[in-house]
């Protein structure tokens, strides 16, 4: 942050005659692509361990060398010594590009009107240009589920790069069905439901989700006998879910719901990925039997019940990892996708173990979606998502120097840093006297 | 603005005459209620095709909301939703030829400063030809329950005064289609004075209607000539004239609500004397004025209701009645008798006719018909009246009443022959869209139980369900000798807490019970019948509030609580 502000006022410095206009060529950085090494670093790659001394070789968008004697000829060098290379984090599961401010009605995206809305695509929403972009970007967040929310089936969630300026050129090659399991528990002290009511209601919604899967199926089904079907296009989208072509993204929260949404996936051929998994730790056991991933958080939460202790939400995530779940982390934030790092960081205090928490928040999530060949770890051959900090991004204390995403050098301002600058050692200051 | 569209909906379709090509339902629906295909195929089912035709062995192929082929071993398109019908007896769908499923009566207009009641405004007097009944219809429980007697298109009839406006006729169908087959159809009409105003009484309606009628004629002519001379006095416009114009120049009926023999005769004479045809409707008395009905050639709609028995079941009790007593009973019995017969009386003057179940209970419409049959009426005839004479006398044969390539794929498949006592409609097929409904399996006696009957003495707890939400008590029964007396307790309507009520009315055939008790709501009295199978401590039924449709009641045995007598 200190060597930022240098080199900004020493850019400052130098546009400064100029400044009288408001907007100058020049003075907004943009991301640019090129041949980068990223020398004399200490490269956590996270599936082979921690290299000292090592460099990167960025070119064409992939990482094509890691190593400790790197050269190359034409590359832009930069200097990163004393630093630390972490893959680009992913977050498992946020609305971020869908909101701009969560009051302002006609900035949120994210829900469809009606219960059944698969076919409403994340990815066509996401704004490229959302203030919060380059704000989560600085923090070391490179790539994002945006997960639409509302009905049982309210949509279809994408994965994106926090670079681009169209959706398409932000997509990172990764799609779900998102569901919402029927909840079956009260849904606060405001819920006044008898018990038998909150029975019927689950027992209805269950009934419903079964019908619309059921439907859905025998819709693939048609469509592969190439039978004459009408235009419907939310079946057209569930029926990819029904056979497997893209994965369900069930969000399920209690133990009680966690049981019933693996008992409802057995006699179905879908690829399920369980999301939220709040009270993953009381089914830890049952949900490793199934072999089903499940992309956790938020961390920093109070717990589900009051009988629980003070951390349960913090150690859920340890505590599934443990048992043999394959976890990854997620914020469930629009604007504060940037505290994903911190989110681990509680995650690894409280159980989970700091390398554990680095796969939740790289790996891990890169496997669960199908794309551990390209994101996830620094290896030669893979997305060049990288973040150059010195010292653990985890700790807040640490700053990030360098943001690649798809090979790009990202500028690292946003609002926020350049409010600060704004704002700070003013003339004529407040003279509070 | 709906209905605006839907009248222009409508509008297109009367230009166009009748749905002859099937509009591609191009709509996504964010419901998934929507089904995904509208290709059905039942197979080897037992179709009965018309009324007079036997069952024969079968499949039909349903597609684009029509029947696209009936026959033997039809070859079945990829993608078919099959229904295995082997053991399934298929008829055409219902049509009831007046219902008020649905209707909701509009709002009363408020009174002019300066009314007069000897002359009031028409609105107020319950003069409204141009009143739709598509205004005022929606598709509501009562509906479904209609639906769920196997009726797959209804006539709408208008709710209001004496003459309410015109009737529509309309598919009982899915939300995903605007079900309106034809609007204007008839107009709607009744003897029903208005309250505290002219015309109040039957003979003042009638010189109203005559009233209204001749002053149309005279618009109706003098529009035309003003419309080509000059120098004449301007026609008097109103919405009246111009609803009731139609019905002047005899493109639709009128459709008089007739209950008993003398507003039969009179809705006739008025018929003979003004010119309009004539459709009698909501028949409960007639079999005295057959011949007159026979000569006017007026098209005959009755209402699909008998007469309960309980009068003729409460001179049983009586065990030593006087000669005087006996002769009322007899003639008692004999009325109630040739009440039962009565349909029949009409099929052998040889009057086609066909059903209303206007202010009818759909729960009770198979056993009627069971009891028409019974007493004289054949099945082909119920059949036919449920079918296609109803088709016939609301023009629409050409699109409904029998199965047969071409026509609206309604069809109602009920697990055994239509008429017979154990006969459960298992599925609704209206306009090719499938309703499913639970069927019992018919449960054996238990064995043990002395002469097969079941015990039913104790206290049951049950809940029920309603649009109101879900309502639960205790139901208490005891044995008094051969018969059962009891009570209930619910959540009281008009509070809180729960309100106990005797049962009356307590019967048990076989594993059937049922009994009826009353609430009382706002002030409102309502009875409440519920019917249904007992077995061993479970009790399955149906209870049916009067106005307000039937809903779930299921009963358990608590086994602690056996009320000993």
């Amino acid at each position: 942050m200190q060597r930022l502000k240098q080199i900004f006022f020493a850019f400052l410095l130098s546009v400064l005659p100029l400044m009288a206009s408001a907007q100058i060529d020049g003075e907004f950085i943009k991301p640019r692509a090129g041949k980068f090494l990223l020398q004399n670093a200490t490269v956590v790659t996270i599936t082979n361990g921690v290299m000292e001394n090592s460099s990167v070789l960025v070119e064409d968008g992939k990482i094509t060398a890691v190593g400790a004697k790197i050269s190359a000829d034409g590359a832009e060098i930069i200097d990163c010594s004393g630093k630390f290379i972490y893959p680009g984090m992913i977050d498992g599961g946020t609305q971020l590009g869908l909101v701009e401010v969560s009051s302002v009605a006609e900035t949120v995206d994210y829900a469809e009107v009606g219960d059944f809305t698969p076919n409403m695509q994340a990815l066509t929403a996401v704004n490229p240009n959302s203030v919060a972009i380059p704000v989560t970007r600085v923090s070391g967040v490179t790539t994002v589920l945006t997960v639409p929310t509302g009905g049982i089936f309210p949509g279809t969630a994408a994965l994106i790069n926090l670079n681009g300026y169209t959706p398409d050129q932000m997509y990172a090659g990764f799609k779900a069905i998102a569901m919402n399991f029927p909840r079956s528990g009260r849904r606060g002290r405001y819920d006044r439901r008898s018990d038998e009511d909150i029975k019927k209601a689950n027992e209805k919604a269950l009934k419903e989700a079964n019908e619309l899967w059921d439907k859905a199926k025998s819709y693939a089904e048609m469509a592969a006998a190439e039978a004459e079907l009408d235009y419907y296009p939310e079946m057209a989208q569930l029926a990819k879910a029904t056979t497997g072509e893209l994965p369900l993204l069930i969000e399920v929260n209690t133990a009680s719901d966690i049981k019933a949404a693996l008992e409802w996936i057995k006699d179905k051929d879908a690829k399920v990925i369980f999301a939220g998994v709040a009270e993953g730790w009381r089914v830890a056991e049952e949900i490793a039997e199934a072999g089903i991933p499940v992309v956790t958080g938020p961390i920093q939460a109070l717990p589900t019940r009051e009988s629980d202790r003070y951390d349960a939400a913090y150690a859920n995530a340890g505590k599934m990892a443990k048992a043999g779940v394959k976890v990854a982390i997620r914020t469930n934030g629009q604007e504060n996708v940037r505290n994903l790092p911190f989110f681990a960081a509680f995650a690894a205090a409280y159980g989970m173990g700091k390398e554990e928490a680095w796969k939740a928040v790289t790996i891990n999530s890169a496997e669960i979606f199908g794309l551990g060949d390209q994101y996830g770890s620094i290896e030669a051959g893979k997305v060049a998502n990288l973040i150059v900090a010195d010292g653990d991004p985890f700790e807040t204390k640490t700053n990030i120097h360098h943001v690649f995403i798809d090979g790009y050098r990202m500028p690292l301002s946003n609002r926020q840093i350049r409010l600060y600058q704004e704002f700070l050692d003013r003339s004529p200051g407040l003279n509070v006297n | 603005m709906r209905k605006t569209l839907l009248r222009a909906g409508v509008f297109c379709l009367m230009v166009s005459g009748w749905i002859s090509s099937y509009q591609v339902n191009a709509q996504s629906d964010p419901t998934g209620k929507r089904p995904i295909t509208d290709t059905h195929a039942i197979t080897n089912a037992t179709v009965f095709a018309t009324p007079d035709a036997s069952g024969v062995k079968g499949d039909i192929l349903i597609k684009n909301g029509l029947i696209q082929g009936v026959g033997a071993n039809l070859s079945i398109p990829a993608g078919a939703k099959v229904i295995a019908g082997d053991s399934l007896f298929i008829y055409p769908g219902f049509i009831t030829a007046g219902t008020d499923a649905g209707i909701t009566k509009p709002a009363d207009p408020e009174k002019p400063e300066n009314f007069i009641s000897s002359n009031p405004p028409d609105e107020i007097a319950g003069i409204t030809p141009w009143r739709s009944a598509v205004d005022q219809f929606s598709m509501d429980s009562k509906v479904e329950d209609l639906r769920k007697a196997g009726f797959t298109i209804a006539q709408l009839i208008p709710d209001g005064g004496m003459i309410p406006g015109k009737t529509a006729i309309v598919a009982l169908g899915s939300s995903y289609s605007t079900n309106v087959l034809l609007t204007n159809t008839a107009l709607a009409a009744n003897f029903n004075g208005a309250r505290g105003m002219y015309p109040g009484t039957a003979v003042g309606v009638m010189a109203k209607f005559r009233d209204v009628y001749k002053n149309t004629q005279l618009t109706s002519q003098r529009s035309a000539s003003y419309a080509s001379q000059t120098g004449l006095k301007r026609p008097e416009i109103t919405p009246t004239f111009n609803a009731m114009a139609e019905v002047v120049s005899g493109n639709i009926p009128v459709m008089f609500s007739a209950n008993e023999e003398l507003e039969i005769l009179r809705a006739i004479s008025l018929s003979k004397e003004l010119g309009f045809k004539l459709i009698l409707t909501d028949l409960e008395e007639y079999e005295e004025v057959l011949e007159e009905i026979k000569a006017s050639s007026a098209q005959v709609l009755i209402k699909l209701e008998l007469p309960d028995d309980k009068a003729v079941k409460a001179q049983e009790e009586d065990k030593e009645p006087s000669d005087e007593v006996k002769a009322r009973y007899a003639r008692v019995k004999e009325a109630y008798e040739n009440a039962l017969a009565q349909a029949s009386k009409l099929e052998e003057a040889g009057i086609p006719f066909a059903f209303t179940t206007v202010g009818v209970k759909s729960n009770d419409i198979s056993k009627t018909l069971r009891k028409m049959i019974e007493n004289g009426l054949t099945e082909e005839m119920a059949m036919a009246a449920l079918t296609t004479n109803a088709a016939e006398i609301l023009g629409i044969s050409k699109a409904a009443g029998t199965i047969a390539k071409g026509k609206m794929a309604n069809l109602v498949l009920a697990t055994e022959p239509i008429f017979s006592e154990d006969a459960q409609i298992k599925h609704v097929m209206v306009d090719g869209y499938l309703f499913d409904y639970e069927t019992k399996t018919k449960k054996k006696a238990k064995e043990g139980d002395s002469d097969g009957t079941v015990q039913i003495a104790g206290n049951w707890d049950y809940t029920s369900e309603s649009p109101a939400g879900s309502s639960s008590g205790t139901l208490m029964i005891k044995k008094e000798g051969s018969e059962y007396t009891g009570t209930i307790s619910y959540d009281d309507p008009s509070g809180s807490g729960k309100v106990t009520s005797p049962i009356v009315g307590v019967k048990l055939e076989g594993q059937k019970l049922s009994f009826s008790f009353e609430v009382v709501a706002s002030g409102m009295t309502i009875m409440v019948d519920v019917a249904g199978d007992v077995d061993g401590s479970s009790y399955d039924a149906t209870m049916t509030v009067a106005e307000y449709g039937s809903f779930p009641f299921e009963g358990t045995l608590n086994p602690t609580l056996i009320a000993t007598k």
